[in-house]
């Protein structure tokens, strides 16, 4: 600092234009090399993230496209074997009841009928929960309005749905996953919201397919579902974040601001094919 | 607040410092009133610099450094015979604050980031502190040996380096308000497309 400290004017003058030039210059160039060096890192990292990314889509594909390929086989095995082979049994068993009294024949053939009617409808219904016939054949508006219509038959809550522009269908891969992301949230509100209504509209815009679900119980806010889906045991959160994740899709819960009810939105980027 | 306490101080510090003018007997006044602006705004500095920090260490090294300072500065001031700026109080403080901006980017570089640093509003105010201890540094090293008319010239130097300042804070408090105002935008999933289409009545569903 001393040898700064020059007396004569001109050297002041010199001392104070350089020093000044070259503190800035030295403020700059740390702030310049921070900036820079720190976009470097950002860089990497998220070429480190988007590897990471891409490699957890790819298991997550196999993993969810494995869980219906096994759930389709399920589906067909109840549906075609242990339908027809039920369906037999009760067949033989009214064969076989001829040595017993009448009355006894009766009332035994009747509860076997019984049962096994029961058996088949249960078997049915284990194959149509797994793979939804609705959904694959007459695709999503189809399938939701059988489930809002099952829930509507219960005649303890009351379900309407409306879809606005579905006109055309999106892949059954597609369809599907939002099937049963609808599916979980309806399973949700069902548990633990003790609403009395639910009402699902569905929407579309030039890149994106909507659903909004509207019911008046107990729902939860998009924090309160963040922490959840991080703290809690249960799959379905999860699988809901995983599921969307897969199509790049994104869900918000919120409170409507009339505060009676609340608000679950999922929003699909359409495919190339589909986006306007 | 802190940056507007420091601005409506500023402004009141300078303007009282402007009008009692040159005159001899109002040196004593204005030498106080210089030296306390240099006290103040070492306090509001490190008090930001602070804030902007994370690591518990480089906190713990502001808490601890910012009371010798101080107590040196107040010594100072009562302690001088001229009534001239307090060159070496002001110089030193430039240089702690120096110290202090390069620990908010020895933070930066040290904890990975996820967004740049310069979308946060308090690299900003980093960038104004800094810029106004570097730029003014020598002004301030030299100032009790330059005479009145260098003074005045030179005096642009500290000019320049108060609006830069300023600006980068002005872009701070800008850049708080955007995030602030972001939160009422986090619901990213548009709630236009519904309600024209559809006005909900939850009496009558369907």
């Amino acid at each position: 600092m001393i040898f700064l400290q020059v007396n004569a004017d001109q050297g002041i003058s010199q001392v104070l234009f350089f020093g000044t030039i070259g503190m800035l210059m030295l403020a700059i160039g740390l702030i310049v090399f921070i900036i820079f060096h720190q976009r470097k890192v950002i860089r990497y990292q998220s070429k480190l993230q988007r590897l990471e990314f891409d490699h957890q889509k790819m298991l997550l594909n196999a993993s969810i496209k494995f869980q219906e390929e096994e759930r389709q086989r399920i589906a067909a095995d109840l549906h075609d074997d242990a339908g027809p082979l039920l369906a037999t049994a009760r067949l033989y068993l009214n064969e076989n009841l001829v040595n017993l009294d009448k009355s006894s024949q009766l009332q035994n053939i009747f509860n076997a009928k019984q049962i096994i009617d029961d058996t088949i409808q249960l078997i049915r219904n284990i194959s149509h929960s797994l793979m939804p016939p609705t959904l694959k054949n007459f695709g999503l508006e189809s399938a939701v309005n059988d489930m809002f219509q099952k829930i509507n038959g219960s005649g303890s809550m009351n379900a309407s749905c409306r879809f606005h522009d579905y006109r055309e269908r999106m892949d059954s891969e597609r369809e599907l996953i939002v099937f049963r992301v609808v599916q979980e949230l309806i399973n949700n509100i069902l548990k633990h919201s003790k609403s009395s209504f639910i009402h699902l509209t569905q929407n579309l815009t030039d890149k994106h397919f909507y659903i909004r679900l509207h019911h008046d119980g107990k729902g939860m806010t998009q924090s309160e579902f963040e922490k959840l889906s991080i703290n809690s045991s249960g799959l379905g959160l999860k699988n809901i974040q995983s599921r969307l994740k897969l199509l790049q899709g994104r869900i918000f819960f919120e409170k409507d601001q009339s505060q009676t009810y609340y608000k679950v939105t999922i929003e699909i980027p359409l495919p190339d094919g589909l986006a306007a | 607040m802190v940056i507007v306490f420091f601005a409506l101080y500023s402004f009141v510090n300078d303007s009282i410092v402007l009008g009692l003018g040159d005159s001899q007997e109002n040196n004593a006044i204005i030498f106080r009133l210089l030296s306390l602006f240099t006290i103040i705004e070492f306090c509001v500095f490190a008090l930001i610099i602070y804030w902007c920090l994370n690591i518990r260490k480089l906190k713990i090294f502001i808490v601890f450094v910012s009371p010798i300072f101080i107590i040196f500065s107040i010594f100072q001031f009562l302690n001088s015979t001229s009534f001239y700026i307090d060159s070496l109080s002001i110089t030193i403080e430039n240089l702690i604050i120096i110290c202090f901006a390069i620990l908010y980017f020895y933070e930066q570089l040290a904890i990975p980031q996820n967004s740049f640093i310069y979308n946060s509003f308090r690299f900003w105010l980093i960038l104004g502190i800094l810029i106004y201890s570097t730029g003014t540094f020598f002004f301030f090293l030299q100032s009790d040996k330059l005479t009145d008319g260098q003074w005045e010239d030179w005096s642009l130097i500290n000019y320049f380096c108060t609006i830069l300042k300023i600006i980068f804070f002005s872009v701070a408090i800008l850049m708080k308000k955007d995030n602030s105002d972001n939160i009422y935008k986090e619901n990213p999933l548009l709630d236009d497309i519904f309600e024209k289409s559809f006005e909900f009545d939850p009496n009558n569903p369907d």
